[in-house]
């Protein structure tokens, strides 16, 4: 890992695998999962992200210094989601919000 | 009384790396050297100017507030100019005095110098951010002129999208001075990374530096939140879009979710620096070495880190669930810790020190008190059921301006007169300076005690009318918001008056051992003509002056 190297046929490695993940997302969104298949786009679109940036952007070749910043950029994100998302988790003390499919506007 | 502040035994016969060389100010000359200026120097005396004027424009605002809220009902402006007023107050001091002030004007000027470089990682970038920040300011200016915004600085959900003023514009300005702290930040970033002198060690740097470093982290990890949560309230205030409306799936918590994630680093953004000046005059007016370097410095690193996991005690009563407010009630503890460490740090500081009592070591007992009191009730209304009671009263509005004013505002204003010497090369007229410094604090105190009463005795904050029995604590607080203004005033008098009239300070006034008093005062154009050799931390006080200039070699 520590003088890895992008070549091409990484390169057209990791292509490959962001078409297959695309294909991916596609095919679950037709499974019809509900509530879990934002959870699992997000979750792909995350490891998509990481290849362009440690493949595309040769995020591999750099200092551990230099992929720190950028695993700890990912994680304040994942910090602002969580919590944020926590909150209508866990609101027990109102009233779930009305279902705006079940009521539309008007 | 100047004479007796300057050190003894500061030898006159050098005056200070570069002083053989044409100083800053005088190397160039015409508007064009100034306006296309690539030194840090120049720019961040155009960044003074700058930020001078929005303070002076916030205090306006402010005084225009205060004096309305002099008598119970109606004073002198309608209930739609005063929303107009707090929001304008907020957003100016806020985005274009606060954040930017103590970085671009302190930190442009010194940081390279403490460093031992010629001038920041990205001199055209630094150039760059400040006509952004101009830009910003422009932008900002605009859309006061051109309907204002009445929603608070905080632009909450539903109200921001529908409010008949100019909100999309104040989004759009808010978001390109975010684009100008950001350059500055990776600026600071980058120079404290890669420019620093032969044999300065990290644990040799400047205190000044550590805080700004921790700073500049902040705002590359903040800004970006609050440029997107701005970006979404400007499309739907333009457009419509509803995205944080209940009746389409949206969630009004979200935004405020969205705001504190940044806003609350925020509030960091702005006293950490104030921490780093803190921390040098502390140093430079005991003759003394911080009590604990490395408690200082790691302890802004982690105020910069737990800074991030506190947003939600903004939102205990907004429909906040239980359990996060309970995790972001207990998480918020965390920062009164650090806080803690760097006070009682100080305070040891001073243990020992050979005391010298010029005008920013008064602005610094001042910092102590309030930032100490500002801290305290910071930690009380992040208990939840304190918190309930105390709510968007004028408790928290005294809160916040304990630390903001009471410790970012005195900070600055002992920067200023600590590093006047190092900007001009002249000294201010001491007796003024502690005696407009009295006025602050006195001003001060009237100003913002009587809220802490008000708020939880149950006046609401952002009403321009309340019931008589307010009335007295208001009329102290309007009295006390004149006098503060006052005394800024006159501070601002006698710093200018200094400037021509000042008598020549020499190299090293204070007799401080910080890294930028080796150069001469002011300094030539590109600080050193090598980059300089170091072979002491920037404290040590029991060297000689002689031997302290020895070991820290530059020509
Ligand atoms: C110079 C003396 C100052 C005075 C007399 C003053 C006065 C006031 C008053 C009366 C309010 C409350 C408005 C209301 O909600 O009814 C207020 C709010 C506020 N002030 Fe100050 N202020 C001063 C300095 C500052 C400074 C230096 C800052 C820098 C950040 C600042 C930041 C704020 C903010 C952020 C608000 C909240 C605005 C809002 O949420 O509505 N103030 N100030
Ligand atoms: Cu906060």
């Amino acid at each position: 890992m520590i003088s890895a190297h992008v070549t091409t046929p990484k390169l057209i490695g990791s292509w490959i695998a962001l078409l297959v993940l695309t294909f991916l997302s596609f095919g679950i969104s037709l499974l019809g999962l509900g509530e879990a298949e934002l959870f699992i786009a997000l979750s792909i679109s995350v490891v998509k992200t990481f290849v362009v940036l440690f493949i595309f952007m040769h995020l591999v070749e750099q200092r551990f210094a230099n992929r720190l910043i950028v695993i700890l950029t990912f994680l304040f994100i994942a910090l602002l989601v969580a919590l944020t998302v926590a909150d209508p988790l866990t609101r027990k003390t109102f009233p779930p919000r009305p279902d705006p499919a079940a009521n539309p506007y008007p | 009384m100047s004479q007796a502040t300057i050190d003894a035994d500061a030898k006159p016969e050098s005056l200070g790396v570069g002083a053989d060389h044409p100083d800053y100010l005088r190397a160039d000359s015409g508007l064009r050297s100034w306006l296309l200026t690539k030194d840090h120097k120049r720019i961040a005396l155009m960044f003074y100017v700058g930020v001078i004027l929005f303070l002076g424009l916030g205090g306006v605002f402010a005084l225009v507030l205060r004096t309305e809220l002099l008598t119970p009902e109606q004073t002198f402006i309608d209930a739609n100019t005063y929303n107009q007023m707090f929001t304008l107050h907020g957003i100016t001091m806020v985005w274009l005095f606060m954040i930017p002030a103590i970085p671009t004007v302190f930190g442009n000027f010194v940081l390279p110098i403490m460093l031992g470089a010629k001038d920041l990682a990205f001199p055209r970038i630094n150039l760059a951010s400040f006509y952004v920040y101009v830009l910003s300011a422009i932008i900002l200016l605009g859309a006061m002129l051109a309907g204002g915004a009445d929603t608070g600085w905080t632009f909450y959900v539903p109200y921001s999208t529908t409010s008949p003023t100019a909100v999309t514009w104040m989004g759009i300005g808010i978001f390109v001075n975010g684009i100008s702290s950001i350059m500055t930040s990776v600026n600071f970033i980058v120079t404290t990374h890669t420019m620093r002198a032969k044999g300065m060690s990290w644990h040799r740097m400047p205190l000044f530096v550590w805080a700004s470093y921790a700073t500049s982290i902040i705002i590359l990890f903040a800004t970006p939140v609050l440029g997107m949560s701005l970006v979404l309230i400007a499309l739907d205030h333009a457009l419509g879009l509803t995205l944080f409306n209940p009746r389409y799936g949206g969630d009004p918590v979200l935004f405020q979710h969205l705001f504190w994630f940044y806003s609350h680093p925020a509030v960091y953004i702005m006293i950490l620096p104030a921490f780093g000046v803190i921390s040098e005059v502390v140093c430079s007016f005991s003759h003394n070495k911080p009590a604990s370097y490395r408690a200082i410095a790691y302890s802004s690193l982690g105020i910069a880190f737990i800074g991030f996991f506190t947003w939600g005690h903004h939102m205990f009563v907004a429909g906040l669930s239980e359990f996060d407010a309970g995790v972001f009630g207990a998480l918020s503890m965390f920062v009164g810790i650090f806080s803690a460490i760097k006070v009682f740090t100080w305070v040891a500081t001073l243990r020992g020190g050979s005391i010298s009592f010029a005008t920013p070591m008064l602005y610094f007992l001042w910092f102590l008190f309030l930032f100490v009191f500002g801290g305290m009730t910071g930690v009380a209304v992040a208990t939840q059921s304190l918190d309930v009671h105390w709510h968007d009263t004028y408790f928290v509005v005294a809160h916040f301006h304990f630390i903001m004013v009471g410790g970012t505002l005195t900070s600055f204003l002992a920067g200023a007169h600590y590093w006047f010497p190092k900007m001009f090369g002249r000294l201010y007229d001491e007796r003024v300076g502690l005696l407009t410094s009295v006025a602050v604090f006195i001003g001060f105190v009237f100003t913002f005690l009587p809220q802490f009463l008000l708020g939880n005795g149950g006046m609401p904050r952002r009403y321009f009318t309340y019931p008589e029995r307010y009335q007295w604590l208001n009329v102290l607080s309007t009295g006390g918001a004149w006098l503060l203004g006052a005394g800024l005033i006159l501070a601002l008098g006698n710093l200018l008056v200094a400037l021509k009239w000042g008598k020549r300070a020499g190299p090293n006034p204070w007799g401080s051992r910080s890294f930028e008093w080796i150069t001469a005062s002011p300094p030539s154009k590109h600080n050193f003509e090598e980059t300089p050799e170091i072979e002491r931390s920037a404290y040590e006080y029991t060297l000689s002056e002689e031997v302290a200039r020895e070991r820290a070699k530059a020509r």
